[in-house]
């Protein structure tokens, strides 16, 4: 709290700072009722001066007193202590005359008591209580006038009580009253503090809540982008270290790959049949183990999302024509027939990664031709709704089963382990076909019973053309 | 200048690759089908060859120690006496989008390691018919031997 918020010192100097702007604000309404009451005033005189021809200095000692009065009202820059003692000493001014003129019956005992009140409220409580003795020094001054009988020439009411016993009386009932009254401010004014003090207390605990909240957003914020940036250099490392793996692999297989042929082809002199036999089988594991890399930097690029799609228009039926075409050779090897579907419904024009869609039919159809010893192995492609499409791939080979069909989706998963070594294959196919096609927004799901063959159905969405239809 | 005969024998090959094995497995190929075949571990060495022969076709490799397969294309280019001559990038960055690289800098050809002869032959020939007909051409690049499982 003290270190990010204000000090109970600088709510203390908040709170005098609003009471002094309501007290100035105050001081200049009344200085405004003042100069309004006393316009009519200033002009009865100045038209009975100008009729009967009276003393005009009095007209114009009234008028700079009315200019003074404007000038207090108006000049709010002006010391708050000049416009509240100002009031103050007016209204005692106002006071004393009407003691003078109707003694304690008069005005001046409730303007004594008022400027007590007034100079509480508006200066201070000090101001406050220094005025009330003053006011009642006053009165008692005019007690003891009274009764030295100074004043019987001033009082203007002769029935008022003169003796010094009537005006004692009369002073305590003003006492006490005003005692009574001075108290109601000072509680008044300290109940107001008391509830800006809670006010502001308050608001400076929520500034302060806030502005942990906003740093605490601020810290998050800040957290989350050096995480994001951390996952992209870590993803860039990935992609980088994924690039020279490949090429550092690719490297000796090269040579490897390169003298296997180069035996075979007989550039390094005649082989006997044994030499021929076992130069082959290096040269085809050579190859699994080309293809097992390809696929491994294949997965590794589509599940760290480097995998970019290139996306264009293009003609279906010309797609599966060259899917087919190049799964024809091995299907017809095994003496399979290969069927092939184009559902009318489709659009003759797609858009997609012809190239990935391809990886992923190819996949399945590998697959399908390699676990089918007899009977067919078709691919259909068919219209599933309004946005999406279906590359189906299904085979009358030995099925998968149920247990099975949990994991064949997961890396290097095979049916089991003799499946792996009858059938060879990476066992990474199926899972580079289901992360292209989630990379492409689609699903592979699959339907199978052991003997009766497997059903892969591979749902892609239908994307808008770039070019026209 | 340059011959567009598809027969390995008219043919004058440049190969600069920096791996002997690898050098030597294409030399071999070639040679065995009647090839002339000039060699450089890398860019520097093959542009001063360049100065005294002019080959039919270059292969090059990218990854390369002191001047790689980029700089010396660019080099190749920048020089009208070695500028018409195709240069084919034999390499072992093979991974999706190398190719279109490769293709984009200005090669008229891209043979990915590890490769078939059957495949490395047609490349060539491909390139050189595509430098004599005098425009490049890149549909009907070879396939590199990507379709697995």
């Amino acid at each position: 709290m003290a270190t990010a918020g204000k000090t109970s010192a600088e709510i203390t100097r908040e709170i005098n700072q609003a009471l002094r702007a309501w007290r100035s604000r105050t001081l200049s309404i009344m200085w405004i009722a003042i100069a309004i009451i006393s316009l009519p005033a200033l002009i009865v005189v100045i038209a009975q001066t100008a009729v009967t021809g009276g003393n005009w200095t009095a007209v114009i000692l009234y008028a700079i007193m009315y200019v003074l009065v404007v000038v207090l009202a108006a000049w709010r820059k002006l010391d708050m202590r000049f416009r509240g003692w100002g009031l103050i000493v007016v209204a005692y001014a106002v006071g004393t005359l009407g003691l003078l003129r109707g003694g304690l019956a008069g005005a001046g005992r409730e303007y004594m008591m008022v400027i007590a009140m007034l100079s509480t409220i508006l200066v201070g409580i000090r101001a406050g209580l220094v005025t009330a003795v003053v006011g009642l020094v006053t009165m008692g001054l005019f007690a003891v006038l009274a009764d030295a009988g100074v004043l019987g020439s001033t009082l203007i009411y002769t029935e008022n009580p003169v003796l010094i016993g009537a005006w004692t009386v009369e002073l305590t009932y003003t006492f006490v009253l005003m005692v009574l009254m001075l108290l109601l401010a000072v509680y008044f004014i300290r109940f107001q503090i008391t509830t800006l003090e809670a006010e502001r207390m308050a608001s400076h605990r929520l500034e302060v809540i806030n502005l942990t909240l906003e740093e605490k957003v601020e810290e998050r914020t800040r957290q989350l982008a050096e995480a994001v940036e951390e996952a992209q250099k870590a993803n860039q490392l990935k992609s980088e270290f994924l690039a020279t793996m490949s090429h550092e692999l690719r490297t000796p297989l090269n040579a490897i790959i390169g003298y296997g042929q180069i035996m075979l082809d007989g550039m390094a002199g005649d082989l006997t049949d044994q030499q021929r036999g076992t130069q082959e089988r290096i040269l085809t594991n050579a190859e699994s183990l080309l293809n097992l890399i390809n696929d491994i930097l294949d997965l590794s690029k589509i599940e760290a999302d480097r995998l970019q799609l290139v996306e264009r228009d293009f003609l279906l039926a010309d797609w599966l024509t060259s899917v087919v075409f190049q799964v024809d050779p091995q299907a017809d090897k095994k003496g399979l027939i290969l069927k092939s579907s184009l559902d009318p419904a489709l659009p003759t024009r797609m858009h997609g990664d012809t190239d990935r869609i391809k990886q992923i039919a190819l996949n399945l159809l590998s697959n399908a031709i390699k676990f089918t010893e007899k009977g067919e192995v078709a691919i259909s492609l068919r219209r599933a709704g309004e946005h999406s499409w279906v590359i189906e791939v299904s085979d009358t080979g030995i099925g998968i089963p149920p247990h099975a069909q949990e994991y064949i989706f997961e890396r290097f998963r095979q049916v089991d382990s003799t499946s792996q070594r009858k059938y060879g294959g990476t066992g990474l196919g199926l899972a580079i076909a289901r992360s292209l096609a989630q990379q492409m927004g689609g699903t592979i799901q699959l339907k199978s019973a052991v003997g009766e063959g497997s059903t892969f159905t591979v749902t892609l969405p239908i994307k808008p053309l770039e070019g026209p239809q | 200048m340059t011959t567009t005969s598809t027969d390995p024998k008219d043919w004058i090959i440049l190969i600069v690759e920096d791996e002997p094995d690898n050098l030597d497995v294409s030399r071999t190929v070639l040679e065995f089908h009647g090839a002339t075949v000039h060699t450089a571990v890398d860019g520097r060495e093959g542009l001063i060859l360049l100065e005294t022969i002019t080959p039919t076709l270059i292969l090059l490799d990218l990854s390369m120690p002191h001047m790689d397969g980029w700089e010396m294309l660019k080099l190749i280019r920048g020089n009208p006496r070695t500028e018409p001559i195709p240069v084919v990038a034999v390499t072992a960055h093979a991974m999706s989008g190398d190719k279109e690289r490769v293709m984009e800098a200005g090669f008229n050809g891209y043979i990915a390691k590890p490769f078939k002869f059957g495949t490395f032959l047609a490349e060539i020939k491909h390139a050189l018919e595509a430098a004599g007909a005098g425009q490049p051409d890149d549909t009907t690049q070879a396939k590199d031997d990507r379709d697995g499982d």
